[in-house]
């Protein structure tokens, strides 16, 4: 109980704090509460990193879904780097999906992303069914424009039966958005969750392309609701704070101070 | 203690002003209960939240009310006499401030001889400076503060705060800026930064950071009125050309970096026809 309290107060910090310094944070939490740090790893996420699988020549993302140790699973070749032979490996049949949703996530990505864009997909066994994690990172620099921009999106699925032949799903998406350009950094998570009940599954690939089509209305959403929020609700409360131009109903006695 | 320990306690602490002073206006309340709650009732944190509390109102100019008005006043540096005792030029009052509590226990009108020295001057630039904040910032206090500058001469330091926190609406935002103006005869220097910090937590954690910083030369004759006028106009051009080019940045931003990163649709104007994209994939 004490412990739920403590991991709670943790992730009330860690969305009170900079996204852009999650890094720092994590760390921090962790300093203060060791005892806590699988949780705080498995609950704070930290930017998507890349590494290679050497042995296909091919990146992954890699994030505590793919860890064991201090190694991390390749979606690939099914490998661990750097290499690690008692880390754990999906069943076949988990696999199986894995691969199939490896594959449809990179043709989703390179119709959304276009070049640049990185996914990879893991599943593991829950204790009700089933459960993945779809990961999707962008970068955008450009010299020429002084921006920069890193878009990462998290979903996470539970696939649990219900009744015969039919499944339901639950998604929670987090998009994290870090955007720069000179004097202005914004930087956030956004979490939204979706479920579909009572979805007919006749094969690996219906729960993957129901998987897809959740990913994609999702981040479509969310990609709405972020345009809202970064360059609407934040632009509002910048002019809410200081106006440009003079108020109105100002007090007539006021000092003047406009230009003459 | 050991070096080790000692080494360790340090860290401890400044973790824990690390989270302080990070906190977004209005919630270092409940950054620190969550800091509390976290390190446990085994560990007295109290004594940090005095010390890290001090440096937060101070860094933020904290906006506290005056004890049975509504009128606002300044916790800056640049006003404090102790940790306790801060000057309110403006109400010419010494207020007694709880950094913990974040509260005026006190005040206390200064007398003849504790006014602020040349305080002809500031007064002037304090009318002035009331007239801008008055017209741009629907929730701004602000304060002028007789100061030196770094060579020993006569200074004035101009703080404004509009901070609004609207938890209910799920987001606060502050507005802050800090200029030192030089009272030197001829050109007066008068340095300026200025900062936005805004956070919106619904669903989620997005933070706002913006900041910049200005050096103005401004001529400084006898006549008091036309310079501490000039000087406000200059700091008024200022901060609404930063209040531009934060808006247009968000402009840009969402024109160019936005939209590389994940667009709307595919090329084909339509979401994915997901059997057939099933199907490429196997033909492959």
């Amino acid at each position: 109980m004490a412990e739920n309290k403590r991991m709670a107060a943790c992730l009330d910090i860690t969305r009170r704090m900079n996204p852009a310094e999650v890094e720092q944070t994590q760390g921090d939490l962790i300093f203060l509460a060791e005892d806590l740090t699988g949780q705080i790893l498995a609950n704070v996420d930290l930017p998507l990193q890349l590494e290679t699988d050497t042995s296909v020549g091919r990146s992954f993302i890699i994030s505590d879904y793919n860890r064991d140790g201090d190694s991390y699973r390749s979606p690939h070749s099914n490998k661990y780097f750097p290499p690690y032979a008692e880390g754990a490996l999906p069943s076949a049949e988990l696999r199986q999906l894995e691969t199939e949703a490896n594959e449809l996530m990179a043709k989703y990505v390179e119709l959304y992303y276009e070049k640049g864009g990185e996914s990879s997909a893991y599943f593991w066994d829950s204790s009700d069914g089933v459960a993945a994690a779809v990961l999707i990172k962008k970068e955008y620099n450009s010299k020429e424009t002084g921006q920069q921009g890193t878009w990462n999106s998290i979903h996470i699925f539970k696939i649990t039966p219900f009744g015969t032949g039919k499944f339901n799903f639950t998604l929670t998406t987090t998009v994290s958005l870090q955007l720069g350009i000179d004097i202005l950094n914004l930087a956030g998570n956004l979490v939204r969750k979706a479920e579909r009940k009572s979805v007919r599954i006749q094969s690996g690939s219906d729960k993957v392309r129901t998987m897809g089509q959740m990913i994609e209305e999702s981040e479509n959403k969310m990609r709405a609701h972020i345009e809202t929020v970064y360059f609407g609700r934040l632009k509002g409360i910048v002019s809410d704070l200081r106006s440009v131009t003079e108020l109105k109903n100002l007090p007539s006695n006021r000092m003047v101070i406009a230009p003459n | 203690m050991s070096d080790e320990q000692i080494d360790e306690e340090t860290d401890f602490q400044e973790t824990i002003g690390r989270f302080i002073l990070a906190s977004p206006p209005g919630e270092e309340n409940d950054v620190f209960h969550s800091l509390e709650t976290i390190v446990g009732p085994s560990k007295d944190i109290s004594g940090l939240k005095e010390t890290y509390f001090h440096q937060l109102n101070s860094e933020q100019l904290f906006v506290a009310t005056i004890p049975g008005t509504s009128e606002k006043c300044l916790i800056a540096p640049f006003g404090e006499i102790d940790e306790t005792h801060y000057l309110d030029p403006k109400g010419s009052r010494l207020l007694t401030f709880d950094h913990v509590s974040q509260k005026v226990t006190e005040t206390r009108e200064l007398s003849e001889d504790e006014l602020p020295p040349h305080d002809a001057i500031r007064k002037v630039m304090e009318k002035y400076v009331d007239g801008y904040v008055l017209a741009h910032f629907p929730q701004g206090v602000s304060a002028v503060y007789a100061s030196n500058s770094p060579d020993g001469g006569e200074a004035l330091v101009i703080c404004i705060n509009s901070t609004i926190v609207k938890p209910t609406s799920m987001w606060g935002g502050r507005f802050k800026s800090t200029w030192v103006v030089e009272l030197k005869p001829g050109n007066a220097t008068v340095n300026g930064q200025y900062e936005f910090f805004t956070h919106f937590f619904e669903a989620g954690n997005v933070h706002l950071h913006s900041q910049d910083t200005a050096e103005l030369s401004i001529p400084h004759g006898d006549d008091n009125e036309a310079f501490c006028k000039a000087v406000v106009v200059k700091i008024m051009e200022h901060e609404s050309k930063f209040q531009m080019s934060v808006d247009d940045s968000f402009l840009r931003l969402s024109e160019t970096s936005f939209k590389q990163l994940r667009m709307q649709l595919p090329r084909s104007k339509t979401t994915i026809n997901w059997e057939t994209l099933q199907f490429q994939g196997k033909i492959q």
